[in-house]
């Protein structure tokens, strides 16, 4: 799948946050892969579009809306790099 | 995000929205005019920034529009005030915990270059300067500078300013006043508030354009420039020129901002807010939020229309995050450029959402917001 982000604004100086916008919307399929590859997954389907939550091991955190192009992908200041690196590459196979 | 009809829009005391009616229409207008050097051309030209001076001057109690000068912005302002002061190694800055970024940095920044100390007075839980504290460094140690928010921008609490300056007076310090966050919600007089300088904003409160700002100084208090450069008038000085406001003036200003700002004062004075119908909604919103079960920081007493709070179980960005993607509800999240009064809040390190209220702000609107925090907690 092809992506485009960007840094967006945040208070921390030990995080990093990034805006991830997807050629196509947010599926329910495509947050499952996220979250079983990236480590736990919290789907809450009460909001008016539901809205998911994935902590990742070594602190990536990613928030975002089924339906939506865009989600936010948080990452700690250590093992940026490396967060960032993993999250792409399955974006990419995809 | 929704079309902007349907946002709902709580981030005032960042920048305010809607601005006051007409603004748009009168920087327009100011960019498309021939601008007439005014000190050229005599009556043929208005003297705009004398127009906003005097209107701020009035609104502060300042006896002369030349004790205005006119910036970019409050931290523009405050970085002239902090940073012209003749201050030397040993002289003591005392500030509080509530301060913003745009007072802390220039203060780090003296203590770093010019060996200057700094002390913060503590705050309660929701904000408020511990006056009892101040009281005592004031009688431990004497200030050469005394600078406080006037009103916090994370709680919305108003500090006991005459208090706090009336008791600096009395140790001889200079007095400086951020009022960022006050202007054009409470009274700001100088001289009521003893005030030495007061730095101010243009684009919150007083709902003019981004880009404007200014610094009140009294004839009492001299500043160094931070910034020389031409000056239009005494250009066979080899420094800036003594007399006010132009010695802190340098460059060509931001006149059409400045026509905008003085149209937005002008409206302000024409149409005062409703304090009561404000304090009402924002009664209502903390109490909506409560009943949500959120952990609002509710502020007895003299306030602004900020408030803040944390959900159990959400982090506040992401609550930002859903309620502007899921609501269109605009706010901020996080420190809000205030790290200190963190701790004092209990709200370390992650900060809080913010809801700032303005005179736009409807029934309607409060609604919808406690409604939809109300759905993250159910």
């Amino acid at each position: 799948m092809r992506f485009r982000n960007k840094k967006v604004e945040g208070c921390f100086d030990y995080s990093a946050i990034y805006e991830y916008r997807l050629e196509k919307p947010i599926t329910v399929t495509l947050i499952r892969i996220l979250g079983g590859r990236l480590g736990s997954l919290q789907y809450f389907a009460d909001l008016p579009r539901p809205f998911f939550r994935i902590q990742g091991q070594g602190g990536t955190q990613i928030r975002g809306i089924q339906g939506e192009r865009d989600f936010q992908a948080v990452f700690p200041s250590r093992g940026r790099p490396e967060g960032k690196g993993a999250l792409e590459a399955i974006l990419r196979e995809l | 995000m929704p079309e902007q009809s349907r946002v709902i829009y709580l981030n005032n005391a960042a920048t305010s929205w809607p601005k006051a009616p007409g603004l748009g229409r009168v920087l327009a207008d100011a960019t498309e005019h021939v601008p007439l050097p005014t000190g050229r051309v005599g009556y043929a030209a208005k003297d705009q920034a004398r127009d906003c001076r005097a209107l701020v001057a009035d609104m502060l109690g300042a006896s002369r529009p030349e004790q205005i000068v006119l910036c970019e912005s409050s931290t523009h302002a405050l970085n002239l005030a902090l940073l012209g002061l003749p201050l030397r190694r040993g002289d003591l800055v005392l500030a509080t915990a509530q301060e913003h970024n745009s007072v802390l940095r220039p203060l780090y920044r003296l203590r770093r270059l010019r060996r200057v100390r700094i002390r913060f007075v503590p705050t309660d839980r929701v904000g408020r300067v511990d006056t009892e504290e101040y009281r005592r460094i004031l009688r431990q140690d004497a200030p050469r500078v005394v600078v406080v928010n006037h009103a916090s921008n994370v709680t919305g609490a108003v500090q006991p300013v005459k208090e706090l300056f009336g008791l600096a007076k009395e140790r001889g310090a200079t007095t400086l006043l951020d009022a960022s966050q006050s202007l054009g919600l409470v009274s700001v007089n100088a001289q009521d508030l003893r005030a030495d300088m007061i730095a101010f904003t243009g684009h919150k409160y007083l709902l003019g354009p981004v880009g404007t700002g200014g610094l009140y100084v009294c004839p009492d208090v001299q500043l160094d420039p931070v910034l020389v450069g031409g000056t239009g008038e005494r250009s066979d000085l080899k420094d800036m020129p003594t007399e006010m406001p132009l010695r802190l003036e340098p460059g060509t200003p931001n006149l059409p901002a400045f026509v905008g700002l003085a149209h937005a004062l002008r409206w302000q004075r024409e149409n005062p807010t409703d304090q009561d119908s404000l304090r009402g909604l924002c009664a209502r919103l903390e109490q909506g939020l409560r009943d949500a079960g959120a952990n609002v920081i509710g502020v007895p007493d003299a306030r602004t229309p900020a408030l803040s709070f944390t959900l159990p179980g959400w982090d506040v960005e992401e609550v930002g995050y859903i309620l502007q993607k899921e609501f269109g509800i605009l706010c901020r999240c996080g420190l809000h450029c205030a790290p200190l009064i963190h701790p004092y809040l209990g709200t370390a390190p992650r900060g809080t959402v913010r809801f700032s209220l303005s005179r736009f702000t409807t029934l309607d609107e409060v609604e919808c917001v406690i409604d939809a925090t109300g759905r993250l907690m159910s």
